[in-house]
């Protein structure tokens, strides 16, 4: 194996992988701040990568261009899914949870399918078809800037997290929702601004990723699988661990794609996820 | 200042509070003792918004709280520190204090509220960066205290702070809890451990099974043969 | 308890039951050939979904890997079949049984890693996700084009000419494991299920032996959903990995369930029987011009009842009796 092709094959891995900690750190947020485990989450992300889509094909705006206004417009569908549905079922538990997010797959998915059909599409941007060369190393650039972007948007949400009130009010109704009330932090307030934060990022991030797949709309619950496998990774709740939980897929799949082939690298994370949960039940970075 | 009447409050079907009236003034330091299961602690969680009661009022100068929730309680100035100190273990000493000072009022003056706490518990100064699961139980309650005080409370309402402390340490809490109050501070300290707290406070009630049987000046009650029998085992 | 019951009154519980059961095995008399099969689809999730139910209700582990157990009995006994002749009668116990050896698997390595809620549900989500890319991939199972049954055209092949002879075995099937949850409600093994289901820690305590019980409702669940595998690749005639494999049905049969009430008998009954044919019959009018309507629809459905009916169609329809009982019951006390 020459040295350059693993070379490519890790560098691919990490990308991708500051890609998937960026949507595994929004599923955890929304995990972590009301309990709720999203099945949706990757199918939210196909939705504003089919927006962005129409809004290209309807007035030609670059999908680019539209990463802050999917976000506005993600984070209030995020908090009023929140306050009309999520919020009412919390109480019942984590699975009345899930298998209402499962009823929000089947919905996303099935609406994506009926106003956009189920042909596989591409969207191109301003940066389709153009590669970066790093000595030996060539990466499409639509990939670079995705994963670039993911990269800083993870370290804001990071520092969101930890270094201001709003994050603070998050991790404290994380860690125990009675006292996080006893200090009179709005609950509810909270737990609506995280969960539209989460799906807000989703909202943005599906714009900077467009060029970077190829679209169907099925496609969401793959993502979300995957997002999943990263967040246990990285310790369910630990949000540093879902940076280096990202990375880690990332390589384990890319490398697992390169030395044998395209369905062992796809079953690589899975086979991953059980080990990790059989033997390192709070996650790889997790505490306990 | 703090008026509760009649505050009947339970969990489904289990009514552990009957029908509970009480009073503090300002600047007061009051006891509420009582065995275990007596439903203290259910009546601190209805007087800090946590849990609503079925029926009563809380007012406190003058404002109506029953039932509005944690939010409204603490900025009206009813601050709880809540049995088994329920510190926020994966944040530091210094984000459960910052934490404490949430309610707008308080958010304000926030950093002379934390030399405040620092002056008075310096244990905490020096292990500010410190996760606040890795303390000691007795650096955990004066943590849980001086979350408490960031909240700039007109009321103090504590619940069990002497719980898994050593002797010495309860000695020193409540030692601190007197500076507090004879600093201005109000403060309705719910016990089991009946001999210390009615030593320290200036009034108490007694409570059983759910309703206040016995009330009046602290050293009143340490005296009362009722009390003595009951609680004292003299 | 049971046998205190006064015939009358026995009669008159199971009425509701027999005359779904009456209802059921004369419908297709009166029926078009379409109908037949929207009906047969129907049993044939009924049969899932209380399969499903002895492991998601009864014992209330959340598993999404039940895809696996379909796809054992459907590519096991087509395997057989193709291969070596044998009748998909006798293939679909070598079926179930494996089915019943990868469950049992499961339930141990759950119970041996005191795998919590969460991380059952997304272990059992990760192995269907294995099982259905190694099916997609592997050549000898049809890779990702799937095997085609080659028709021999006689009973002893599981063949019939009419679909009739298809509803009626489907039909057999959905009773047999109806009568399996009313059993097992009543039983001790029942008992122990909901135990375990309530406390498992408890349940242990007081010498409940939990590791035995939840590998033996995961057999019992793991081998039904096999034998509806086996079942419907005769009936299609083919199996390939997005159908039998795919994490779709297993959110489809969790879906009817949940919408039906999971953890009751009859919730996994009624729920695909009223969802199915519901969605075959949008299908059929607007499938052409609306791929997708019909999950669309069923998606649609369980947001609402577990927003506004949480317990599922069960639940608010025993709070409906409850309503027209309690008067009468009243007078009597
Ligand atoms: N969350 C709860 N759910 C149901 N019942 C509860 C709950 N919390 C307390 N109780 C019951 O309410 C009654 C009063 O409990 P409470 O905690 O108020 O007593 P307490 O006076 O604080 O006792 P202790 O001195 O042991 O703390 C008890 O019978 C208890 O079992
Ligand atoms: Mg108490």
């Amino acid at each position: 194996m020459p040295i350059d092709v693993l070379l490519q094959a890790t560098t691919q891995g990490l990308l991708m992988g500051s890609i998937y900690a960026l949507v595994a750190l929004s599923l955890t947020l929304i995990f972590a701040v009301g309990g709720l485990l999203n099945f949706a989450h990757g199918d939210f992300m196909v939705l504003a990568m089919y927006a962005a889509f129409a809004v290209l094909a309807a007035v030609g705006v670059d999908p680019y261009l539209l990463a802050v206004p999917l976000f506005g417009l993600f984070f209030l569908v995020g908090t009023g899914l929140f306050r009309g549905l999520v919020r009412p079922v919390l109480s019942e538990g984590l699975l009345v949870g899930a298998q209402l997010t499962l009823g929000m797959v089947f919905v996303l998915q099935n609406a994506m399918l009926l106003i956009f059909g189920g042909d596989h599409l591409s969207v191109p941007t301003v940066l389709s078809n153009r590669n970066v060369a790093f000595g030996t190393v060539i990466l499409p650039l639509p990939l670079l800037v995705a994963s670039a972007v993911a990269a800083i948007l993870s370290i804001f949400l990071y520092v969101l997290l930890m270094r201001t009130d709003f994050g603070r009010q998050v991790r404290a109704v994380t860690q125990n929702r009675d006292a996080a009330a006893l200090m009179g932090i709005p609950i509810v307030r909270v737990q609506a601004k995280a969960f539209g934060l989460g799906i807000g990022l989703l909202g943005l991030t599906g714009a900077f990723l467009v060029a970077q797949f190829t679209l169907t709309p099925s496609m969401g619950l793959d993502l979300t699988l995957l997002a999943l496998i990263v967040m246990v990774f990285g310790g369910i709740g630990n949000f540093l661990g879902c940076l280096g939980g990202g990375l880690i897929i990332g390589v384990i799949e890319g490398l697992g794609t390169l030395f044998f082939g395209g369905t062992v690298g796809a079953m690589a994370p899975y086979v991953a996820l059980v080990l990790v949960l059989l033997l390192r039940p709070h996650g790889l970075f997790g505490e306990h | 200042m703090l008026e509760v009447a009649d505050i009947v409050a339970g969990y489904g079907r289990v009514l552990a509070v009957q029908g509970v009236s009480l009073s503090v003034a300002e600047r007061e330091f009051v006891a509420l003792v009582g065995a275990n299961g007596a439903g203290k602690s259910t009546l601190m969680k209805v007087l800090s918004g946590l849990l609503a009661p079925k029926s009563g009022s809380i007012r406190l100068g003058g404002r109506e709280l029953a039932g509005s929730g944690a939010e409204e309680a603490v900025a009206a100035g009813i601050v709880l520190v809540p049995e088994g100190r329920m510190v926020f273990p994966r944040m530091t000493v210094l984000e459960n204090l910052l934490l404490g000072a949430t309610n707008p009022r308080a958010r304000k003056d926030r950093e002379r509220s934390l030399e405040r706490v620092f002056a008075l518990f310096p244990r905490l100064a020096e292990r500010r960066g410190q996760l606040a699961r890795t303390l000691s139980g007795g650096e955990q309650q004066m943590l849980a205290i001086g979350r408490g005080l960031m909240a700039l409370p007109r009321i103090l309402i504590l619940d069990e702070p002497s719980l898994g402390l050593s002797p010495l340490l309860v000695q020193e809490t409540y030692k601190a809890l007197q500076r507090l109050n004879a600093d201005g501070l109000t403060i309705l300290l719910a016990e089991q451990n009946v001999r210390l707290s009615l030593a320290v406070s200036t009034r108490g009630y007694v409570m059983e099974h759910g309703r206040i049987v016995l009330a009046g000046a602290s050293a009143k009650l340490a005296d009362d043969p009722a009390t003595r029998k009951a609680y004292l085992g003299l | 308890m049971e046998a205190a019951n006064p015939p009358a009154r026995d009669i008159r519980r199971h009425l509701p039951g027999l005359l779904l059961l009456l209802a059921a095995v004369v419908a297709p008399w009166f029926m078009s050939g379409n109908w037949i099969n929207i009906l047969i689809l129907s049993l044939l999730f009924v049969f899932l979904c209380v399969a499903w139910n002895i492991v998601g209700g009864l014992t209330g582990e959340f598993c999404i890997g039940h895809s696996l157990f379909l796809a054992a009995g459907a590519y096991t006994s087509t395997l057989l079949y193709i291969h070596l002749g044998v009748s998909p009668w006798i293939g679909m116990f070598a079926g179930g049984a494996i089915a019943a050896a990868i469950g049992m698997f499961i339930a141990w390595l759950s119970f041996r890693y005191a795998l919590p809620h969460l991380s059952f549900a997304l272990v059992t989500i990760a192995l269907a996700m294995l099982g259905y890319l190694a099916i997609s991939s592997i050549d000898f199972l049809g890779a990702s084009r799937g095997l085609t049954l080659p028709v021999r055209g006689s009973a002893w092949y599981y063949h019939f000419r009419s679909d009739l002879a298809f509803y009626y075995i489907i039909l057999a099937h959905a009773v047999a494991a109806v009568l399996l949850t009313m059993w097992l409600y009543r039983s001790k093994a029942g008992l122990y299920f909901r135990t375990i289901r309530d406390n498992e820690r408890a349940a242990l305590a007081i010498g409940v032996p939990s590791l035995r019980y939840k590998m033996l409702a995961m057999a019992i669940s793991a081998f039904m959903t096999a034998l509806a595998g086996v079942f419907y690749a005769q009936f299609l005639l083919y199996v390939e990995p997005k159908t039998f494999a795919g994490l779709t049905i297993v959110i489809e049969i969790i879906l009817f369930t949940v919408v039906g009430g999971t953890g009751t008998v009859w919730g996994p009954v009624l729920g695909p029987l009223l969802l199915v044919p519901l969605g075959e019959v949008l299908r059929a009018e607007l499938g052409g011009t609306a791929p997708g309507l019909h999950l669309f629809v069923y998606g649609l459905l369980l947001i609402a009842v577990i927003r506004f009916m949480p317990g599922g169609l069960m639940a608010a329809l025993s709070k409906l009796g409850a309503l027209r009982v309690r008067p009468s019951s009243a007078k009597e006390a």
